[in-house]
């Protein structure tokens, strides 16, 4: 062994240590003391923790798919009330969101800024009304295709059951919009009401997943990141201009 | 009867824990601490670790435990900390201290455990992988790691430093 880092270190040591008094054992018992209080207090904290999730208002935490006590492909047998399908007047839409993820608010309504019919390409997406606010530092976009999505011959879109209603949330500037995350309500948990045959005024409730976009290459795929958890989202919107 | 026991041993080891932990502290306050709740949790079950063959292992491990635990969250708060009071006062040590403690601050907390434990307490490798609960090889690449840092920055040459 060194006898010269020995030395060196020793001599630290006491150098550091110059002076220092050792303060009463009982110190000691009450800082001990102190310590077994905090792990009891932590301790309960967790039991209570623990309790409300398992029978208090969480417990429904523990049921969701993805959870480790949900049961893989069980469909959910919970059938909650739809909500109510808010009243827009003419030329504006309303969102109501139940459990609503990160970012996304519980309500909000406004004018609609776009609305119409959008082709997609031959045999795809006829038509769908898109309604647009601004909700914090980001747009709330409103997608809805409440027809069948393609003409004849029948070819479904794969990541979506029409009809459908999408909201989803995006920077500004439009751009990056892919990669967040939007809900997605979708038959046969959700029920569209459509007043007129263009879809131009309607409503659609039902319960919602959470997904997202993922490029792959030039491709983008969808990928659903909550499944149903029997929160349900509604939208109603006119798009009928006042004469 | 225990409450005397356990005064006794606090006592007899009070500094010679210390000693030991302000060097891997590096910071005598540092070191107080976390031996005194080291000492707080072995009075909470004195009457267990009293017949222990070496209870002064159990606390300088809760210890050394305790000080690297306190290291990683420092160095998470170290940026703030700076920012919201001024540095906490310097013992007055040599230049030859000063020169060593800079030096060991410069190793990570696990090389200064088994620095302190190997060189000051005179544990052998095996001992100290028994104490820190790792593997033998651990201790062994830490030692010769720590050595290497110290050696490099209190510019000594390799051969002070060998081991055996």
């Amino acid at each position: 062994m060194s006898k010269d880092l020995e030395r060196r270190l020793d001599r630290l040591a006491t150098e550091l240590t110059q002076g220092a008094v050792a303060p009463p054992p009982a110190a000691a018992r009450r800082r001990g003391r102190r310590h077994r209080r905090r792990q009891l207090a932590l301790g309960a904290v967790l039991v209570v923790a623990v309790a409300g999730v398992w029978a208090g208002p969480g417990a429904g935490l523990l049921d969701r798919p993805g959870s480790s006590s949900a049961v893989p492909g069980a469909p959910s047998t919970v059938a909650a009330p739809p909500l109510a399908v808010p009243k827009v007047a003419e030329g504006q839409f309303a969102v109501m969101i139940q459990d609503p993820p990160g970012g996304f608010p519980r309500r909000i309504q406004g004018p609609i800024t776009n609305c119409g019919r959008i082709d997609t390409g031959a045999n795809l997406y006829p038509q769908m009304v898109v309604g647009e606010v601004r909700y914090q530092a980001k747009i709330l976009v409103v997608n809805v295709l409440p027809q069948p999505a393609v003409k004849e011959p029948p070819l479904q879109p794969r990541n979506f059951r029409t009809p459908w209603a999408v909201a989803s949330l995006r920077p500004l500037d439009g751009n990056g919009g892919e990669d967040q995350p939007f809900l997605v309500a979708e038959q046969p948990q959700a029920h569209l009401q459509v007043d007129r045959a263009d879809g131009t005024k309607g409503s659609i409730v039902g319960a919602y997943r959470v997904v997202r976009g993922v490029r792959s290459g030039a491709a983008t795929t969808i990928q659903t990141i909550r499944e149903l958890t029997g929160a349900q989202l509604a939208m109603a919107w006119n798009c009928e201009a006042k004469p | 009867m225990a409450e005397d026991s356990f005064e006794r041993f606090y006592t007899a080891t009070y500094h010679r824990l210390l000693r030991q932990l302000a060097v891997v502290t590096g910071d005598r306050g540092d070191a107080e601490d976390v031996l005194q709740e080291a000492y707080g949790r072995a009075a909470l079950r004195w009457e267990r670790l009293a017949d222990y063959e070496a209870p002064e292992a159990w606390v300088r491990r809760v210890a050394l435990h305790l000080a690297a635990d306190r290291a990683r969250r420092a160095r998470r708060r170290a940026a703030a900390l700076l920012r919201l009071r001024p540095p906490a006062p310097v013992a007055e040590l040599s230049v030859e201290g000063l020169d060593l403690a800079r030096a060991l601050r410069r190793l990570s907390v696990g090389q200064r455990q088994v620095i302190v434990l190997h060189h000051l307490v005179g544990l052998p490798v095996v001992e100290v992988a028994s104490q820190l609960r790792v593997p033998v090889g651990t201790v062994k690449t830490r030692l010769a790691r720590g050595r290497a840092t110290l050696t490099r920055h209190l510019e000594t040459k390799e051969e002070v430093f060998s081991d055996e």
